[in-house]
């Protein structure tokens, strides 16, 4: 799987969303909005949080990987931020909440770990490392 | 993304084309903020051709929804592709949003038909 090493910035996401595209054709398409979805809340994590404003990396990796013995997508996000689990750091959203008292912090990192089929973060060598694992045809199992 | 207004004698059309993500939420909260801050008339949002939503999106969304709210204006969103649908269902949107199947329920959802 090649990382590639970018400006940890929002305005790189169409040339993100362009790999995306490139990489996931044929039996992969369905999977396009999905990991789409999930690499913009988690870059927007990074750029947001990561570097308390200043300036850094994200690192960005996509492929295929044989997880429990079937072929799944993998997207992997790296930054040398301050250190931050996003799954066990980010607070649940209260959805019952009434709309003039909901907010949206944390909707981004729900939605990563409700279409996400796998997840996990670690930190290892100075850098955040979460790795997000799409069963292939889930989706389509999900709508059946 | 592409945002049309139109204004017609009993409501306010807003028909969205694109995606409503990171990159574009910005200029929709513009325009969204523009057409809330004076009238009325309810607002009906067409997201046949929005073809992608995040959380960014969702914020924004959230955002216009609490401004009708506090002035009593309709607000309804309608014709949902379903992958945008199901970020609103897995956000609890659906829940709190006025969200319909198309433009006749969403011209009744506003009392207008």
């Amino acid at each position: 799987m090649k990382t590639v090493e970018l400006p940890a910035s929002i305005n790189v996401l169409g040339e993100i969303n362009v790999m995306l595209e490139q990489s996931l054709t044929g039996p992969l398409a369905p999977l396009l909005f999905k990991t789409q979805l999930v690499v913009e809340e988690l870059l927007s994590n990074i750029c947001f949080y990561a570097y308390d404003g200043k300036e850094g990396k994200a690192g960005f990796a996509c492929g295929t990987v044989n997880f429990d013995g079937r072929q799944c997508v993998m997207l992997q996000l790296t930054d040398s931020g301050k250190p931050y689990d996003p799954f066990a750091e980010t607070a649940e959203p209260d959805l019952d909440a009434p709309i003039e008292e909901r907010s949206v912090g944390g909707l981004g990192v729900h939605l990563v770990r409700e279409l996400a089929s796998h997840y996990t973060y670690i930190r290892i060598d100075g850098c955040n490392q979460s790795q997000i694992i799409f069963e292939i045809g889930d989706s389509e199992a999900e709508n059946s | 993304m592409q945002i049309v207004v139109t204004d017609l004698p009993d409501h306010i059309l807003v028909a969205l084309t694109g995606r409503l993500d990171a990159l574009s939420a910005g200029d929709f909260d513009l325009k969204a903020g523009e057409l809330t801050a004076a009238g009325s008339l309810p607002v009906l949002v067409d997201f046949s051709a929005v073809e992608y939503m995040s959380s960014a999106g969702l914020r924004s969304l959230l955002k216009m929804a609490k401004v009708c709210k506090a002035s009593g204006r309709a607000l309804v969103f309608f014709s949902l592709q379903p992958d945008v649908y199901e970020v609103c269902r897995i956000a609890g949107f659906t829940a709190i949003l006025k969200i319909v199947s198309d433009k006749n329920a969403a011209l009744a959802e506003a009392g207008l038909n």
